[in-house]
């Protein structure tokens, strides 16, 4: 259980940055326009197509002890992020970020224009047309964009090991998972693998139910 | 209000060269189907923008070169053709973030809907999602009123009542610029006429 603990440490903090910068971004990508919005589009999608060891590199290269803005976060505030939970809802959400941003931007888009449109015009402001017209009518799409967000930074492996490191303050369930197996404690592998697979299929069904509704 | 609009808009392919010169009363936009008469309101409420010329309303420049005044700061009650309405909300709901609670009962009462408050629109009939559209664009008592076929859905006696809500409206000094193919209701509702043919606008005085 320990290893769920973990895991919920990291994810959870992570998703609270992942859930609205994605949304926002998604709201960018689905209504912005020009060179621009290309640009965003593009920067996104690479946490998605990179390798995630690739990625945890990355990360330690700008983050890490030995990394630009890694060194002046541990020389201003004496922390540092390898292998610190922190790190690892880092690594967490970087990977998750791009799932969140791709699905909010799907459930931006599938909201009919004409119905903000008619809001403005008729005297309601940008705000008041957000949160009045476009996140209700918005709402499922973006459950199903945390919902996947969630999943895949609950299963985040390789991001996670290359920046933050195995420790027992990041070893999340996936982590353990292949330190069991590495460690030939064959049931524990199994037992974890099982109850993340049971998550995964809870979460599937749910995903169905919102993605009906999206 | 004067509403004073000389402006040229593209919509894909299609060009439409506009002229409009409309004060309080009810002035029709009449046409047959894609002659431009919903590009025209749109170019109006700031929801497309022209590729030169202008459009203004009493003092004030809607839209000219570099000046654009944003659709929601324009004073204006809006009713699109088919209605826009929210489906996650109620009828009272469309409303409410127009006019306060007294004011909205009001409202609905004038177009039939006291009944239906507590309704969403998949609830209504096509007639009462019209009346409902047509509520929405008054609530905020707008100086210019753009109403886009409001009432094509409705019978014959609803659409006499309904028009005449609109031409009271115009009467406490509201500039209304009504969009219909329906030559038997523009005669019945218009004070001035604006006819849309290939892309081009006439002024009138009778239809």
């Amino acid at each position: 259980m320990t290893a769920f603990w973990v895991s919920l440490r990291i994810v959870l903090p992570a998703l609270l940055f992942v859930v609205p910068l994605g949304a926002a971004l998604g709201l960018y990508l689905a209504r912005g326009r020009g060179m621009a919005r290309s640009i965003v589009d593009g920067l996104v999608l690479v946490p998605l197509v990179l390798p995630p060891s690739v990625l945890g590199y990355g990360l330690l290269l700008v983050l890490g002890r030995e990394g630009t803005i890694g060194a002046l976060i541990e020389r201003w505030f004496g922390a540092r992020l390898v292998f610190t939970s922190a790190g690892a809802s880092i690594a967490v959400a970087a990977v998750a970020l791009p799932l969140m941003a791709k699905g909010a931007e799907a459930a931006f888009a599938r909201v009919d224009r004409e119905l903000e449109e008619v809001a403005e015009v008729n005297g309601l402001g940008r705000a008041a047309t957000l949160r009045l017209v476009t996140l209700p009518l918005a709402l499922p799409g973006l459950g199903v964009a945390t919902t996947l967000a969630g999943l895949r930074a609950l299963g985040e492996f390789g991001a996670t090991l290359t920046f933050a490191g195995y420790s027992s303050h990041t070893a999340t369930a996936p982590l353990e998972v292949y330190f069991a197996m590495q460690q030939g404690d064959d049931s524990r592998a199994l037992a974890l693998s099982l109850a993340l697979v049971a998550i995964s299929v809870v979460a599937a069904l749910v995903l169905r139910r919102w993605s009906r509704r999206a | 209000m004067t509403l004073s609009v000389d402006a040229r808009v593209r919509a894909g392919s299609f060009d439409l060269d506009v002229r409009i010169e409309a004060s309080a009363g009810v002035t029709v936009l009449f046409g047959p189907t894609a002659s431009g008469k919903t590009l025209a309101l749109r170019l109006i409420a700031g929801l497309v923008r022209p590729s030169s010329g202008f459009v203004r309303a009493g003092d004030v420049t809607f839209d000219e070169h570099g000046t654009f005044v944003r659709p929601s700061a324009r004073g204006i009650g809006y009713a699109p053709q088919h209605g826009a309405l929210w489906p996650h909300r109620t009828a009272r709901e469309h409303l409410e973030p127009f006019a306060n609670a007294a004011r909205t009962t009001e409202l609905l009462a004038l177009v039939d809907l006291a009944d239906c408050a507590d309704r969403k629109p998949f609830a209504l009939s096509g007639g009462e999602r019209q009346r409902l559209a047509f509520a929405r664009s008054l609530a905020r008592d707008s100086k210019l009123l753009l109403l886009d076929e409001p009432f094509s859905a409705l019978d014959d006696d609803a659409r006499v009542r309904m028009g005449d809500v609109v031409r009271s409206h115009a009467e406490r000094g509201a500039t209304v610029l009504f969009v219909t193919h329906d030559r038997e209701e523009a005669r019945r509702l218009g004070t001035r006429f604006v006819t849309f043919a290939a892309g081009r606008t006439e002024a009138r005085d009778t239809l």
